[in-house]
């Protein structure tokens, strides 16, 4: 019996050997590809701007106006308003809005900016009360 | 059925002039895509208030002071200062305002005024003549 099993288990040791000499390994490249959207978006809107003006009294400049955009790193970007100079409808009262900057290049993270506003003095306006209050909504367009 | 085969021929024999214009299109096609694409802006918009106080005239006089050594005389435009005018005067120490003054007074002249200095806290004194 012993005659019988030492040549099986040598003939499968050559076997097992024989085996194990061709394994090789080649690498397999592959790509890795990303399309990134590059996007802007107004992390923080903007306060309001408040004017608290005297009739016919002096030049007043705003406050408020604040707010962030967060776009991505390294994407150039604009600001700009729907309109520079208007007027309040009711009290027929004209102002003046600017950016403190018109753009700038996105860094990942929230940038903060400010708006400004004026109305120049002299101005009367329409106001049959004590006090008159007007609020008008406005825009402001982030372009990349 | 000869002029039919004819007319095959003839377009057949044609294609071969027509495909630099077709190609042409499609490169002129491409490139205005590929234009358009890069000139493509997106934008995005945030609406934000403006708000007005508006206080008419006829309850703000507005003043104006000059200084001339320790004495500080104060010209108010019009309108003339009526019966219970509001004034407000705000105080500084050093450039640094400590405080401020509300309080109403009738028509007259300031004839001066002055900083009380106690414990903890300042008071303004106004003489007023009429």
């Amino acid at each position: 019996m012993k005659k019988i099993l030492l040549p099986l288990a040598a003939a499968l040791a050559f076997a097992g050997a024989a085996h194990a000499a061709p394994i090789t390994t080649a690498p397999s490249p592959f790509n890795v590809t990303v399309n990134l959207t590059s996007v802007c978006s107004v992390s923080s809107a903007p306060t309001a701007v408040v004017f608290n003006y005297t009739s016919l009294g002096g030049a007043v400049a705003s406050t408020g106006g604040n707010y962030s955009v967060t776009c991505t790193n390294n994407l150039p970007y604009t600001m700009a308003l729907d309109a520079v100079a208007q007027t309040f409808p009711t009290t027929g009262l004209n102002y003046t809005l600017s950016l403190n900057t018109a753009g700038s290049t996105g860094t990942g993270a929230a940038q903060a900016f400010t708006m400004t506003g004026g109305m120049v003095a002299g101005q009367g306006g329409t106001c049959a009360g004590q006090t008159c209050s007007e609020t008008v909504v406005r825009n402001l367009t982030i372009t990349y | 059925m000869n002029a039919t085969r004819a007319a095959a021929a003839r377009a057949a024999a044609s294609r071969p002039l027509r495909r630099p214009a077709v190609f042409a299109a499609c490169l002129v096609t491409a490139a205005l895509a590929t234009a358009s694409g890069a000139l493509y802006a997106a934008s995005v918009s945030a609406p934000f208030h403006v708000e007005l106080l508006l206080f008419p005239f006829k309850d703000v006089a507005q003043c104006d002071r000059t200084v001339s050594g320790a004495n500080v005389q104060v010209s108010c435009t019009s309108p003339a200062p009526g019966p219970d005018q509001r004034f407000m005067l705000h105080v500084y120490r050093a450039g640094t305002e400590v405080g401020m003054v509300d309080g109403t007074t009738a028509p007259g002249t300031v004839t001066s005024w002055k900083v009380v200095r106690i414990a903890d806290r300042d008071f303004l004194e106004i003489v007023v003549g009429w």
